[in-house]
């Protein structure tokens, strides 16, 4: 299959075992996650508990990111490094050593890095530095869990990882429109602080509620500047995406807005974080997944009004469960967090179902 | 059934790019269209280097061709230097995304 430049590309046939291990990483991850919430019936992800942000993270989304990436670059060398990331996902799952496992991600992410530079040397755009910066966080949390750093303390890296990728997706989108320079250099500046910041916090500098503060700027110019404001106004799976995207910014701007003590809770951490990392990320996800899936496995998984199912359900139980983060209440939080895993198995199969009417032949 | 040259492009024009809502066409994504006696080659670019929907639209623009011309074979190359600029988007896109 030839790609660009005279490279060859990945078949489409053999990035499904990535996807398939990053999937069944999503599936374990997140059944860890429900039995730390006290859903007994994940009891068969028990050896996993500990492991549940690094099977969404660096298992799943590493390689999935990593995957798209691959098939933007249409170059087989990039593919190493979903390949690398899915390594690390297969030996979590296989319970083997996590010296392994971390020296896998940490490739992964130096290999994300590196196809983030490329994309830049090929268009040298503001957005684009903002993709290196994104991948760059996910190779500084990799190499500092290698290192014994604790999850707790590399969590902003993680959350950059997204809330940059994602940034640096839209800023490019956002070419489309007349934005102002000055809006575009305000969002710059916006980046630079939040990765200022962050080192700060990490290095233990300042405290870590300042380090959600950009995450709350971004989302406020997302809110204000983004395209999604303009196609949300269109038809069909356009019209998805916006709201999709918009949905996710305002989880993100509560995600920042609850580390200004408005509200006291012991979850309050667990709240900030599944604001940001379900609410925006899974947003992002479940409204680019009708374009990505397709793009990634060239089978056709055409839109339909069901898909806003999973995606209100998401919103419904998410919040269901932040209530039960606020209000220190163990049954809200269990039933919102098996509601969020209900949206997620209900995404997973209404594209299955999808791909499975429209990809196999008739009879 | 032989199509013209026309034909393809404003079959073209039903091909969306999903994020935006605009026809691949209006974007200015689509640089040449060499038709021949049983195929088409068409040159396209992405918005951006870093854009993992090639394959989406090229599959989106095969079944379009071939929803007219079953037969007709559809080559696609993808060209990323130029680099996309606004600027290749129509009067009707710019319109339609504010640049007037």
């Amino acid at each position: 299959m030839e790609g660009r430049s005279g490279t060859t590309d990945l078949q489409p046939r053999w990035r499904f075992p990535l996807l398939a291990i990053g999937i069944i990483s999503l599936v374990v991850g997140t059944l860890a996650g429900l039995l730390r919430l006290g859903w007994a019936q994940a009891a068969v992800a028990a050896p996993y508990t500990g492991s549940h942000g690094v099977l969404m993270v660096a298992a799943f989304f590493g390689t999935l990111i990593s995957l798209e990436r691959a098939v933007a670059l249409a170059d087989w060398r990039a593919y190493l490094v979903p390949g690398a990331a899915a390594l690390g996902g297969v030996t979590l799952l296989l319970q083997r050593s996590p010296a392994v496992m971390h020296t896998l991600f940490i490739l992964a992410g130096a290999g994300l890095t590196l196809t983030s530079v490329e994309v830049y040397r090929r268009q040298p755009e503001r957005h684009n530095i903002i993709l290196v910066l994104g991948a760059a966080s996910w190779l500084a949390a990799s190499l500092a869990l290698l290192l014994g750093a604790s999850i707790d303390s590399i969590l902003f890296w993680w959350m950059d990882f997204f809330v940059l990728t994602i940034a640096g997706e839209r800023l490019e989108l956002n070419r489309m429109r007349p934005a102002s320079d000055r809006a575009i250099s305000l969002f710059s500046s916006l980046v630079i602080i939040t990765v200022i910041s962050h080192i700060a916090t990490t290095s233990g500098l300042v405290a870590q509620w300042i380090g959600y503060l950009g995450y709350g700027a971004i989302a406020l110019w997302l809110l204000t500047w983004d395209i999604a404001r303009h196609t949300a106004r269109q038809q069909g799976l356009t019209r998805f995406m916006a709201l999709c995207m918009l949905s996710g910014y305002l989880w993100l701007l509560l995600s920042a807005l609850l580390c200004t003590g408005v509200i006291t809770t012991p979850f309050l951490r667990d709240a900030q974080l599944h604001a940001l990392f379900l609410g925006f990320v899974f947003s992002m996800v479940f409204g680019h997944a009708p374009i990505i899936f397709p793009a990634v496995t060239r089978l056709r998984i055409p839109y339909t009004p069901l898909f806003y199912i999973p995606l209100i359900l998401l919103q419904v139980t998410l919040a269901l469960r932040l209530y039960g983060d606020f209000t220190a209440s163990p049954s809200w939080r269990t039933l919102g967090g098996v509601g969020n895993g209900l949206a997620l198995a209900l995404f997973l199969l209404l594209t299955v179902a999808t791909i499975i009417r429209f990809n196999l032949p008739r009879r | 059934m032989a199509v013209s040259e026309s034909q393809i492009r404003s079959t073209l024009q039903g091909v969306l790019d999903p994020e935006i809502g605009i026809n691949i066409v209006d974007l200015g994504l689509v640089r040449q269209i060499n038709l021949g006696e049983a195929c088409v080659d068409l040159v396209i670019t992405m918005t951006s280097p870093a854009c993992p929907l090639s394959g989406y639209i090229s599959d989106e623009i095969t079944r379009a061709v071939n929803s007219v011309d079953p037969e007709l074979k559809v080559n696609i190359t993808i060209e990323n230097d130029p680099l996309w600029t606004h600027e290749e988007m129509s009067d009707a896109a710019r319109e339609e995304l504010g640049w007037h």
